[in-house]
């Protein structure tokens, strides 16, 4: 798609030509004259079912509009304030669409989380009481005389006596003193 | 029309010359009732002033035919909204929100029961309820029935077939009710039929998966969500979430959406209720319990467990027992526990505690020596030894060999050294005549005679001098003796440790009424070492409960049972062992008492010793409790591992 600029002019622009320059004074005229200029070519022209002939009269006509009048300052006042307000009251409507309709989604979306979670809880449940039943079952199971499994008697741990708290010993090695000549220090990295 | 114009000021007219030509056509349509000449049409200042009179006439009386129309059906819809609104309004909105809306109790389990370890001891599963309505049935009952019997597995594990329940649907119209406590998975397999008439109702069963290991102690829940014995019943408001029923509205694309939100609905709660159980020490008790009772042919028996720093109950099983999973099968004095509602008369195994009593009041010292003689008489009643058929008279002996020998002349002797009156005061100390407090139900109270004639009668004080004529419960007993064990201070016996997160993080803990000192440690441990003789010593009567490399301390009971018809029967008795681990460490008491048992010469020793023992054996490879004398002879003890 190609895009063309168009350079936009100001109102002011457009309208100086129309009115200070009567260098086309053949096809603009003034109101006025152009009025005047109407009554006795109409007047002839006695056949009002026949729109032809005014028509192309007027193309050559073109009326100039009387200069706009300035608009007071309460009537500019109330076209901004009727401006401001119809955007307002757009992004009011459009706010709450889209409120209501997120309203309306979480719902759903909620009846159908809770539904999850509702199925997950029971799951849980299920899952935990499988679990300790089996346990049962492997401890009642690991009771039968044929399991080769045996009792676990005292005499058969093994205790071990807690050593005794090593004496401390006194370092011998000095620790290490770092070198801090300029020369070595300053190729290393200080911190990263 | 005078001047058709493009300019922006001849604008507004042609629209109203749009606008004079819209009736124009409007009357165009009605041309054929209404034919006008065409100069008439141009004209709309008076379309119908030159109408002939009858065509008026028609037309006033077609407008009111359809003004009655109208106003008849005004009139209807009135009516009808009337009747809606108000004659049948609120049946229909009750209907409405008959439909609309549901109450809807969210599936919120009863919280699990879990011993020290974490391991579940009672747990909530959904269960279902098949019912059957043959009337709703959209194919053949005997391919339902067909379809059913292939996945329908009954309580006993069993699948009905096909005609079983072809019968059961011929029963009656609707509400058949085919099985009860369907596993989810079986209703799962059900529902997945997808068989019209075929209906789920989903209830939670309480499920316990140790079965009868822990059922003295947790008890069970009834049908109706209850609990009717041990904590299910004690803690019951611990154990009992509630939460407010939910009220759903159907919305706008048929889903079911809540009216408002409980406070604390999402966030269900994960707390347990933590026992000082140890499923492991239990089972194992069980197992060698039930191996003796069935051994000794004995009525029954029971074996406690406690932590004597605490009162902490480790272990508690009654012979027999029940499966609170199915509760309804076991007679209902299985239900009661025993070990802490029945009282019995405690015989040797109470020695000990009077022992303390006498040594606490100064009446006796370590080194006093008593004299038995064997058999004393007092009033009418004669008093023996239970060995004075065969030793006679011992003479003079040291307190530790009247623990010994059980001596009866002995303890009688020893008692005699202290006021009466100090004698019961001792025992009112150590809360005779109260409940322990243990949080299990139906405790019953020991008992002990008045004041007046505890004092009065001297055969009374003489009796109880021996541990006859005063009736405790064997939890008593373990409460009594734990005394010993931890220097002298009273504590409660308690199973219930607390409430826990599912991170096994403390939320709640009971709180415990302060332990009483009832007796100085010099004391206690004094009479620990005189208990020790009687599992040590070689003539010790409780020599079945020795295990090597532990100093145990422990005494024997064996006691005449009180008849129904007054005094004492001759051969039911009631046996008893109280063991104590170790004696340079004290902390594990653990009792066993085992009532009437048929083998001949059965005596505390005998019966009792060996199941204290062997649960004894359990402790220490459960709680890791080291040799007594790993200390004393370190050197032997790692040549002989070699």
């Amino acid at each position: 798609m190609t895009t063309a600029y168009r350079p936009t002019r100001s109102t002011s622009k457009r309208l100086s030509p129309s009115l200070t320059t009567p260098t086309t004074p053949g096809n603009i005229i003034p109101l006025e004259r152009a009025r005047l200029q109407r009554k006795p070519r109409t007047q002839p022209l006695a056949q009002p079912e026949s729109n032809s002939t005014p028509e192309i009269i007027e193309l050559d006509v073109v009326e100039i509009l009387p200069p706009q009048p300035p608009q007071p300052l309460w009537l500019r006042s109330l076209t901004t304030l009727q401006q401001v307000s119809s955007i307002v009251t757009g992004a009011v409507v459009g706010i709450t669409l889209s409120v209501y309709s997120l309203t309306a989604y979480r719902e759903s979306a909620w009846t159908q989380e809770y539904q999850t979670l509702e199925h997950y809880r029971t799951q849980e449940q299920q899952l935990r009481a499988t679990n300790e039943v089996l346990k049962h079952q492997i401890a009642e199971g690991a009771q039968q005389p044929n399991t080769g499994l045996v009792e676990r008697e005292p005499l058969d741990m093994i205790f071990l006596r807690p050593a005794p708290p090593r004496p401390e010993v006194s370092p011998e090695v000095p620790p290490l003193e770092l070198n801090l000549s300029p020369t070595s220090t300053s190729n290393k990295p200080l911190g990263y | 029309m005078d001047f058709p114009s493009r300019s922006r000021l001849n604008r507004p007219r042609v629209s109203r010359s749009i606008q004079t030509k819209k009736p124009a056509n409007l009357l165009s349509r009605f041309s054929d009732f209404n034919p006008r000449p065409p100069e008439n049409r141009r004209d709309p200042h008076k379309p119908f002033a030159r109408q002939p009179a009858k065509i008026k006439k028609c037309k006033s009386s077609r407008l009111r035919i359809v003004w009655l129309i109208l106003v008849g059906g005004l009139f209807g819809l009135l009516v009808n909204l009337f009747r809606l609104q108000i004659t049948m309004g609120p049946m229909l909105k009750q209907q409405a929100q008959f439909q609309q809306s549901q109450r809807d109790l969210p599936f919120v389990p009863r919280r699990p029961i879990s011993d020290i370890n974490g391991h579940i001891l009672a747990i909530d599963k959904i269960v279902y309820t098949l019912y059957a309505h043959p009337k709703l049935f959209q194919q053949l009952p005997a391919e339902i029935a067909e379809k059913l019997s292939k996945v329908l597995v009954l309580n006993d594990l069993k699948n009905p077939t096909a005609n079983e329940l072809l019968e059961q649907f011929q029963e009656a119209d609707s509400g058949i009710k085919i099985a009860e406590s369907i596993s989810e998975e079986v209703g799962n397999h059900i529902a997945n039929l997808g068989i019209d008439g075929l209906e789920l109702i989903q209830q939670r069963k309480r499920l316990y998966p140790q079965q009868n290991i822990a059922a003295d102690i947790v008890g069970y829940v009834d049908s109706e969500g209850k609990g009717q014995a041990g904590v299910e019943h004690s803690q019951q408001e611990l154990l009992e979430r509630v939460m407010p029923s939910l009220e759903f509205q159907r919305s706008v694309n048929g889903n079911w959406v809540p009216t408002q939100l409980a406070s604390g609905f999402i966030q269900l709660d994960d707390l347990e209720l933590r026992l000082t159980i140890d499923t492991r020490l239990q089972r194992m008790a069980r197992k060698i319990l039930k191996e003796n009772v069935e051994k000794n042919e004995a009525k029954r028996g029971t074996v406690v467990v406690m932590d004597a720093r605490n009162g902490e109950i480790l272990t508690l099983v009654n012979e027999p027992s029940y499966d609170p999973n199915e509760y309804w099968k076991s007679s209902l004095d299985r239900f009661k526990n025993w070990a802490l509602s029945d009282q019995y008369e405690p015989g040797s195994t109470f020695k000990p505690i009077n022992v303390a009593i006498a040594l606490e009041a100064g009446g006796i010292q370590q080194d006093t020596m008593v004299y038995d003689e064997g058999r004393i008489k007092m009033g009418r009643w004669t008093i023996q030894n239970a060995d004075y058929n065969y030793v006679g008279t011992r003479g003079s002996i040291s307190i530790t060999d009247v623990i010994k020998y059980s001596s009866n002349i002995g303890m009688v002797n020893i008692m005699q050294q202290i006021e009466p009156e100090v004698f019961y005061e001792g025992l009112r100390r150590l809360g005779l005549g109260e409940l322990s407090g243990v949080d299990l139900p139906f405790e019953v109270a020991s008992t002990l005679k008045t004041r007046h004639q505890f004092v009065n009668v001297p055969v009374e004080s003489a009796t109880a001098a021996f541990g006859q004529g005063l009736s405790i419960t064997p939890l008593k007993l373990a409460q009594l003796n734990a005394t010993l064990a931890n220097g002298g201070k009273l504590v409660t016996p308690h199973v219930v440790k607390g409430l826990y997160n599912s991170k096994g993080q403390l939320y709640w803990e009971t709180s415990l009424p302060e332990s009483r000192q009832v007796f100085s440690s010099k004391t206690v441990n004094t009479v620990l070492e005189m208990m020790e003789s009687v599992v040590a010593a070689e003539d010790g009567t409780g020599k079945a409960a020795r295990i090597a490399g532990y100093r145990v301390a422990g005494k024997t009971g064996t006691a005449q049972k009180a008849s129904a018809t007054g005094g004492y029967s001759e051969n039911a008795r009631i046996t008893s062992f109280v063991g104590i681990l170790t004696v340079n460490n004290p902390r594990y008491v653990v009792v066993a008492v085992v009532d009437e048992p048929q083998i001949p010469g059965a005596s505390g020793g005998r019966v009792a010793a060996p199941i204290v023992k062997s649960v004894m054996e359990g402790l220490i490879g459960l709680q890791k409790i080291p040799p007594s004398d790993l200390n004393a002879k370190p050197d032997s003890e790692l040549e002989s591992e070699e």
